[in-house]
């Protein structure tokens, strides 16, 4: 792509991607990929490079072989410091030698070696979930009602969570902190709203607001003030997948209603230690449901699978749509 | 979306923020105040778009180049989605499906006589194109009612004609009874779904039954989801929500300030 041929350049069309260009610049930009195959090209590839990016994830290293390897570095900076007084054109003599340069390598070489099988060892060790079980309850809580009802509010915009019911968490379960007048229901999840499996179900950490439209809060919400109820009576996991199994062979819960959805939009919430606040969204609840149905989950859809209830006892289908922004209208990153 | 509603619904969008919350109690007033605006507020483009399009143009001109009418209604979604999808496009006898799907998704092309039929001064509009991908449900459901209509305008009826029939079809439940999960993308950024709004957003559509706008807390200040009146009851017992989303089919970003 050239100036010549093209009205936008390389770069600009970096920021176009980026969403850094000005408005009437993007419109420009957008026009002219519109009419440019080669630049359409290029900017998928552009996509597809700064998809990798981020994909990519630096595993952090290790405690154990940091503080050998600084000990060692240590040491060799501090007979390095010894031999630069007693001989100071030494340095020099060494770096020419090209022996001392492949010890330096094989040095290297069992370094790292050293380090890839620490890591393997280390790896089964991670294994072991950070939360294994339940924290005390006052780390779930949180001490300041009214903080928690600003929170379970934050999942909405406020034209539709002011006049919504606000449910908190207390000792003995959710309670109604606040009565609503227009069917929906808010309130800030725990992390034991996770699939049974996940490493997260007890990270006391974690605080999702949301909001249940009506059909959702006759349908989904009793789940989660269900699991709840087992959790504060300490229940082991496998006891609340059988309580939840036995609920819906009992009919004590339903299936989703028709029309259930709910609002996830706080940029207060911190959904789990990996996404932390993620994208403002909403999530739509269905019976059992092929994510294909949806063409959730293929290139370019915006449409996602919650795995939350996915393979659990709850016979529910998540889907999740991203939005363009927080419930206070600030403007959200695109996922 | 279809075609007409998006007049009332991207107009509605703009507004929004500005809105007195107070101001209606229902989205059912909401539409119809936004309407009666909308018209009191711009009565020279309701005016002009009524004069414009009083009545269906020669059927050529909403007709389509075949291979360019697949390739549009396939915009609708992203590739991975709408190439194993079928592909239906307009002929002179109504839709026929130009290519098989593998998927259960259906992508077309609507005209303008999908929008509304109390407030659609485009009704008629030639130049309307609405690429559309239904998802399976939707499409044996909301499919039937794009079927029954373009073969209700082929065959020349009028605008209260067409509703008539459509009233007196649901009522003898010659249509299929809306399935939970419908939904649609709209994605294209080649489509051109009325006069004012062009292509607008990248959106999804949702399908539930009749319902109070509020119950998805569409249409108030800050939700992201908004009502189109395109069916809403009159006839057609659907309601439909729209969400738009960040991207265009083909991956490239949507205005940001505008979602």
């Amino acid at each position: 792509m050239s100036t010549n041929r093209h009205l936008i350049e390389q770069e600009e069309l970096m920021a176009y991607l980026d969403g850094e260009l000005p408005m009437d610049r993007a419109t420009e930009t957008l026009s002219h990929l519109d009419l440019c195959p080669e630049c359409r090209a290029l900017a998928a590839d552009f996509r597809g490079i700064s998809q990798e990016l981020m994909a990519w994830a630096v595993e952090p290293p290790e405690v154990g072989i940091s503080s050998e390897i600084n000990a060692a570095l240590d040491e060799r900076l501090q007979k390095r410091e010894t031999a630069k007084v007693s001989s100071p054109r030494l340095e020099n003599r060494v770096m020419t030698n090209r022996w001392v340069w492949a010890g330096a390598l094989a040095i290297v070489c069992v370094a790292v070696g050293l380090k890839l099988t620490l890591t393997s060892r280390n790896r089964n060790a991670d294994r072991s979930p950070a939360y294994p079980s339940m924290a005390s309850i006052e780390q779930y809580l949180m001490p300041d009602r009214n903080a928690e009802i600003a929170m379970a509010r934050s999942a909405a915009p406020d034209s539709i969570s002011h006049d919504a019911a606000v449910m908190v968490l207390g000792r003995q379960g959710y309670e109604t902190a606040i009565e609503g007048k227009n069917g929906f229901v808010c309130v800030v999840e725990r992390s034991w709203t996770s699939p049974f499996n996940s490493a997260q179900f007890w990270n006391p950490k974690v605080r999702t607001p949301a909001c249940f439209n009506p059909a959702a809060a006759r349908s989904i919400l009793p789940l989660t003030i269900k699991r709840t109820e087992m959790v504060l009576a300490g229940w082991s996991k496998a006891q609340m997948i059988d309580s939840i199994k036995a609920g819906f062979d009992d009919k004590e819960l339903a299936a989703p209603e028709p029309g259930a959805m709910c609002y996830m939009m706080s940029r207060a919430g911190y959904l789990n230690d990996a996404v932390g606040h993620f994208v403002p969204h909403l999530m739509f609840y269905f019976p059992p449901t092929d994510k294909s149905s949806w063409g959730a989950d293929l290139p370019d859809s915006p449409v996602t699978l919650n795995p939350q209830f996915q393979g659990g006892p709850e016979p529910i289908t998540e889907f999740v749509v991203p939005v363009g922004k927080w419930s206070d209208g600030t403007v959200a990153p695109v996922m | 979306m279809g075609i007409l509603g998006l007049e009332g619904v991207s107009e509605f969008y703009r507004r929004g923020k500005a809105m007195n919350r107070k101001m209606v109690k229902t989205i059912t007033l909401r539409t119809l105040a936004l309407v009666t605006v909308l018209c009191a507020a711009q009565p020279g483009r309701a005016a002009d778009a009524k004069t414009l399009y009083p009545s269906m143009a020669p059927l050529e001109q909403y007709l389509m180049e075949r291979n360019a009418e697949i390739a549009l209604a396939r915009s609708a979604a992203p590739d991975s989605i709408s190439r194993d999808a079928k592909v239906m496009v307009l002929g002179r006898q109504g839709y026929e499906t130009a290519i098989e799907g593998k998927n259960g998704f259906v992508c077309l092309v609507d005209r303008a006589w999908m929008g509304s039929f109390e407030n659609s001064p485009e009704f008629w509009n030639p130049k309307n194109r609405g690429p559309i991908c239904f998802n399976p449900p939707a499409a044996r459901s909301i499919v039937p009612i794009t079927l029954l209509r373009t073969k209700l305008v082929l065959a020349g009826e009028s605008k209260a004609e067409i509703k008539e029939s459509m009233k007196t079809a649901i009522e003898k439940k010659e249509l299929p009874v809306l399935e939970p999960g419908g939904i649609a993308y709209m994605m294209s950024r080649q489509g051109r779904l009325n006069d004012d709004a062009g292509h607008w957003l990248p959106h999804l559509m949702f399908y539930v039954p009749l319902t109070d706008a509020m119950t998805w807390g569409a249409g108030v200040p800050g939700s992201p989801v908004l009502l189109n009146p395109q069916f809403n009851g009159a006839p057609e017992p659907v309601t439909e929500f729209i969400i738009p989303v960040s991207e265009w089919s083909d991956g490239t970003p949507a205005p940001p300030d505008h979602l």
